[in-house]
């Protein structure tokens, strides 16, 4: 059966960068010149692409036929009786790739083919993009390079094979810190040398204009749907709209529906990459946004239990957002995203991604304090499942269980 | 001495010889800068390490980080130029990533640079749209402010930044990163000649000329080169080599006989 999802994106209204791809004081451009005729060329085909109908058809029937769009939204009876609130998750862990990261890459991918590019490059962290990347290269042809930190390579060897699998090369890297910037650095410089030929399909809402918007919007029908589909449910919009926040794309999707509404937005950091809670503006991979580094601006390496959340610098439109007071920003720590993940797996059978897991893991911490009163209605985002995270976690809860094996 | 006495040169068809030097690559740095002034540099292009260098290529990155895992950082740095620059006697210009300027405030880094001498930034990662913030702080120091344009910038734009930079263009000579290049690339001889037909102002080619023969071929269209990599590849294989600062001054000589 069909469903047509450009019913979610009638009454989208965005929240547009200036002609300098800035939110506020956020954002921008700063690349070198070998890199400004691609960001321009880019831009154009995104604009011309995203507000041609055809297109759009062609996108939305692909997150519908091929990457399981809709995705529900469950709610979660156990966990909401304990915790005094009502607690809805958006399962983003239901697409195909078990993460929201597929609604950006079918994306981009298209784009790519219809400005003639031969060839994806990507960087990834815990690799739940790369293989998002992988995957959307396999199904157009492109043939597809990942980079990956060779740390977090170690840190998640099946989802490496899983690229590798779907035909990708996997180039892991050994410069800088060997992370998640260390890739993103290591794109942009291949990029620069094979622009030509090739696209670089960024994961997330960040890097030079216009990355950080047109990822936003091929992530906005997530938040879009899970408005209208709240509001069917509920009647309303929830008091509380909650997303995890490394980059920020699942995050920035999901606000992009929520934008215009009552509802309190909040986005979840990892306590170890914690850009926005603990950074200081400055400038890297591209963007002014908020950063983690030191007093005379060397980038500082993130560190978490989710690969996925290790990342320095956060989206420029969460800087903003957070710059206007519209969203909020918090950390969650290692130990309570180990706890939510385990609540969550056993109260409710969902076992998340851990980067996930940081959104939950503050909802149970704010609802125990009295920071969300009783009875109010909490959206989280399940950006992805956690299959990925279950080999990391056994050896992290090996450590502490007891005699009788339970943890 | 300004990087304006560059344009002097060009009209008596003298061609420019700017040598790179990350500073910390070794404790005796300033010695190496030293050294390539006595070898026949113009000027000399000191690197202020950053940590996600995103337009260096390998040989430059590793620079960086050993500079860094040093322990030096912009305040040496500047201490370090400052006892060079009563000795050196050729201008010296900073290149850098906007962060490092920014996490300082521009307006006292501006001063800082001016004040041990630096006479010229260059900033690979500031583009014309982001620039005046910094080059109204530069113009209040005097400083120049060398704009970058690569073979990918249209002539349009080409002829903007041309009009904006001062002291001389620095001409990217391949679509990429630093690094060891093989032959002088087609795009380095269409991007200076793109840029030559925009400005009269002197145009250099950097990155990618990385022996004494393609400096010599490179300078048939232009107006002089700036040698980075292949500087920098000596200096980290002979940093243990007490003769290094010696090694450095016979390497800038090379270039120097080659484009003369």
């Amino acid at each position: 059966m069909s469903e047509d999802l450009s019913k979610y994106l009638e009454s989208y209204t965005p929240l547009l960068p200036d002609d300098k791809g800035k939110f506020g004081k956020f954002g921008g451009r700063f690349v070198p010149e070998s890199l400004v005729n691609a960001c321009e060329q880019l831009q154009i085909a995104f604009d011309k692409f995203w507000s041609d109908p055809e297109f759009k058809n062609e996108y939305l029937n692909l997150l519908h036929s091929y990457g399981g769009r809709p995705t529900p939204i469950t709610f979660c009876g156990n966990l909401s009786e304990l915790l005094g609130i009502k607690l809805y998750l958006k399962r983003e862990d239901l697409t195909h790739t078990g993460s929201h990261k597929i609604n950006n890459v079918v994306g981009q991918a298209l784009l790519a083919k219809r400005m003639g590019k031969t060839h994806l490059i990507a960087e990834t962290g815990a690799g739940q993009h790369g293989v998002a990347t992988a995957t959307a290269a396999a199904l157009f042809g492109l043939k597809c390079k990942v980079y990956m930190g060779q740390v977090d390579a170690k840190r998640q060897e099946l989802n490496v094979f899983r690229m590798k699998l779907l035909g990708s090369e996997v180039q892991e890297v050994t410069s800088g810190s060997m992370t998640l910037k260390d890739a993103v650095n290591e794109a942009m410089r291949e990029w620069v040398s094979r622009v030509d030929t090739t696209h670089y399909c960024l994961g997330s809402v960040m890097g030079p204009h216009p990355f950080p918007y047109m990822v936003r919007e091929f992530q906005s029908i997530l938040g879009n749907e899970a408005k209208i589909q709240f509001k069917e449910l509920t009647g309303g919009d929830p008091d509380y709209v909650v997303a995890c926040v490394g980059g920020g794309s699942n995050a920035a999707g999901t606000f992009a529906g929520f934008i215009n509404t009552d509802s309190k937005l909040v986005g979840v950091e990892a306590a170890g990459g914690a850009a926005l809670s603990y950074g200081r503006t400055g400038v890297v991979h591209g963007m002014t946004s908020k950063l983690l580094q030191d007093e005379t601006g060397q980038i500082n390496e993130a560190h978490s239990i989710s690969a996925g959340l290790d990342y320095p610098g956060v989206g420029p439109e969460h800087a903003y957002l957070q710059d206007i007071d519209r969203a909020s920003y918090v950390a969650a720590n290692d130990e309570e995203v180990l706890e939510a993940f385990l609540m969550l797996s056993r109260l409710e059978g969902i076992i998340p991604a851990l980067e996930s897991a940081h959104g939950l893991a503050w909802i149970i911490r704010a609802a125990k304090a009295g920071e969300i009163p009783k009875d109010k209605t909490v959206l989280l985002t399940l950006s992805g499942r956690g299959d990925k995270d279950v080999q990391q976690v056994l050896s992290i809860l090996q450590l502490r269980q007891d005699e009788k094996g339970n943890f | 001495m300004r990087l304006s006495e560059l344009t002097a040169k060009k009209t008596s068809n003298q061609k420019t010889l700017i040598p790179y030097i990350t500073a910390g690559i070794t404790d005796n740095w300033g010695d190496l800068v030293l050294a390539a002034a006595d070898g026949g540099a113009d000027a000399v292009e000191i690197g202020l390490p950053f940590s996600d260098p995103m337009i260096d290529g390998n040989i430059i990155q590793f620079a960086c980080k050993k500079s860094l895992d040093a322990g030096y950082n912009t305040q040496l740095i500047l201490e370090g130029i400052n006892s060079l620059k009563d000795r050196v006697g050729i201008p010296l210009i900073v290149m850098t990533y906007y962060n490092l300027l920014f996490a300082r405030g521009l307006a006292k880094v501006a001063f800082d640079l001016s004040t041990v001498g630096v006479v010229g930034t260059i900033v690979p990662d500031l583009t014309i749209e982001e620039l005046d913030p910094w080059r109204n702080e530069s113009q209040a120091n005097n400083l120049d402010n060398v704009l970058l344009v690569a073979p990918s910038t249209p002539s349009s734009r080409a002829a903007q930044i041309a009009n904006l930079s001062t002291g001389f263009i620095y001409a990217l000579g391949v679509m990429g990163t630093t690094g060891i290049r093989e032959s002088l690339s087609q795009d380095a001889i269409a991007n200076v000649t793109k840029i030559k037909e925009l400005t009269e102002k002197p145009v250099l080619i950097g990155v990618g000329v990385s022996t004494p023969q393609q400096a010599q071929q490179a300078v048939q269209y232009c107006d002089g080169v700036i040698v980075g990599s292949a500087l920098v590849k000596l200096i980290l294989d002979k940093s243990d080599e007490p003769e290094l600062p010696k090694f450095v001054e016979s390497f800038v000589k090379d270039y120097k006989t080659a484009i003369v």
